[in-house]
């Protein structure tokens, strides 16, 4: 882990995730998504952030958790990239901004299998609750990587 | 764009085809080439179809959608890397009110949807029909291109009709080019010539050509041009007044740098015979 302690976090389902404070850009409400026919999966849509289009990442697509509640709208995590937001990810909720300094820092359990795997770097045991830490560049990989269907392919 | 009636749509095989100024177009369904599914929910798919006609590549085919809103000009902005595998947008815009459209990539959409190599262009049928007449002809500009890349304008009201002249129906009168049309003959200039005197004629002995006819009063003259590309209908800025004969100035159209013409003030300018320069009312103006 880095030195740096402090996570933005949010909830995906019934689980408290995290991410690097110095990954994360900026954190929005709802945004309106355009969707992108023949995209990956795990891609919802774009999204204009002031004037840029950047792609937004469904991650319960990601962590096959199934859809987001109807009756909800997903936040957006937006994450920096090389000089410029690289893409936003959509969660149920965000959460406060964590300092783990005094938290126990673990691998992940070996036993935890699946996709999940992954996707995180490594788990601290907080106070009555374990949060999550996203490996966010094997996120956004697996993310677009995910067979988008070349057009025509068929 | 087009409104095509269900009777005008024809099955070659599995392809459908329009129908569409003597030639088959074919159809390429934009909800199949892009796996959206389901069907274009409009009470009345069973009587028309919305039709946008495209060219790329050389391939002129029709692409069938469920609506067509209203033509704008964009500011083009990048999709990210990540998006652009997909190869069906080359793209995205920005609206006004703040929501993300998407571009297509028409050139690509062409290629997978396998739109053959027949084109209108290649097409040796004698004449097209005339333009239906559109609701408000002043806001309606053909667009064409000559030379390469240069791209000019003409205002629908300019225009009587476009057609496509057999090289061989060419006649001469002298020096003058010409054409037997309704039941007279036609002077045919290019384009290129009026708008830079001397500029050499480029030689077209195979290929059809693409005449823009203009009519004032009982004089008629065919302007030679190299591609009739489209119909704009759209609000157009003239963001520059040039200090040219017959050019009333540029715009971006399409997104494209496009000279507007003023044909009356160019064939005058030209001293072609039977449009002097005190023309009469109903000029070219947009």
């Amino acid at each position: 882990m880095s030195e740096d302690r402090l996570f933005c976090t949010f909830r995906l389902d019934s689980h408290l995730f995290g991410i690097e404070i110095a990954e994360v850009q900026e954190v929005l409400r709802a945004q309106e998504i355009t969707r992108v026919p023949l995209a990956a999966p795990a891609v919802r849509g774009v999204i204009n952030l002031r004037g840029r289009i950047i792609p937004a990442v469904d991650l319960r697509r990601c962590f096959e958790m199934g859809a987001f509640p109807p009756d909800r709208t997903p936040a957006h995590i937006v994450i920096r990239g090389a000089g410029s937001a690289s893409a936003s990810l959509l969660v149920d909720d965000i959460g406060d901004v964590v300092d783990t300094t005094s938290a126990a820092y673990a691998v992940i359990p070996p036993t935890l299998r699946g996709r999940a795997r992954d996707l995180l770097l490594g788990v601290y045991k907080l106070q009555g609750e374990v949060l999550l830490v996203l490996a966010i560049g094997t996120v956004l990989r697996a993310a677009f990587a995910e067979s988008p269907l070349p057009l025509g392919r068929s | 764009m087009v409104r095509a009636h269900i009777e005008d749509i024809a099955s070659v095989y599995d392809a459908q085809v329009y129908r569409y100024r003597e030639i088959l177009l074919p159809l390429v369904f934009l909800r199949d080439t892009l796996e959206i599914g389901g069907s274009i929910d409009d009470g009345d798919t069973k009587s028309a179809l919305h039709i946008a006609i495209l060219s790329a590549e050389g391939v002129t085919f029709g692409l069938v959608v469920d609506e067509i809103l209203a033509s704008q000009e964009i500011v083009v902005k990048p999709l990210a890397d990540s998006l652009k595998q997909a190869a069906a947008f080359s793209g995205a815009t920005i609206l006004s009110d703040g929501r993300v459209a998407l571009i297509l990539d028409v050139p690509g959409l062409a290629r997978h949807s396998g739109v053959g190599a027949s084109t209108i262009g290649s097409h040796t049928a004698a004449t097209r029909a005339p333009i239906e007449p559109l609701r408000d002809p002043a806001q309606t500009l053909v667009l064409f291109r000559i030379r390469d890349n240069w791209r000019v304008a003409i205002p629908l009201s300019g225009v009587a009709r476009l057609e496509e002249l057999a090289p061989s129906s060419v006649e001469r009168v002298g020096a003058q080019g010409v054409v037997q049309y309704r039941g007279g003959l036609m002077p045919l200039l290019p384009l290129l010539g009026l708008l830079e005197p001397g500029a050499p004629d480029p030689a077209r002995a195979e290929t059809p050509l693409q005449v823009v006819v203009h009519e004032s009063g009982n004089a008629r003259v065919g302007l030679v041009v190299d591609e009739i590309l489209e119909l704009v209908e759209d609000e157009v800025a003239v963001n520059e007044v040039r200090g040219r004969p017959g050019i009333i100035g540029s715009s971006v159209i399409r997104g494209r740098a496009t000279d507007l013409l003023d044909v009356r003030a160019l064939l005058a300018h030209a001293g072609v015979p039977g449009f002097a320069a005190a023309a009469p009312e109903g000029g070219t103006r947009p």
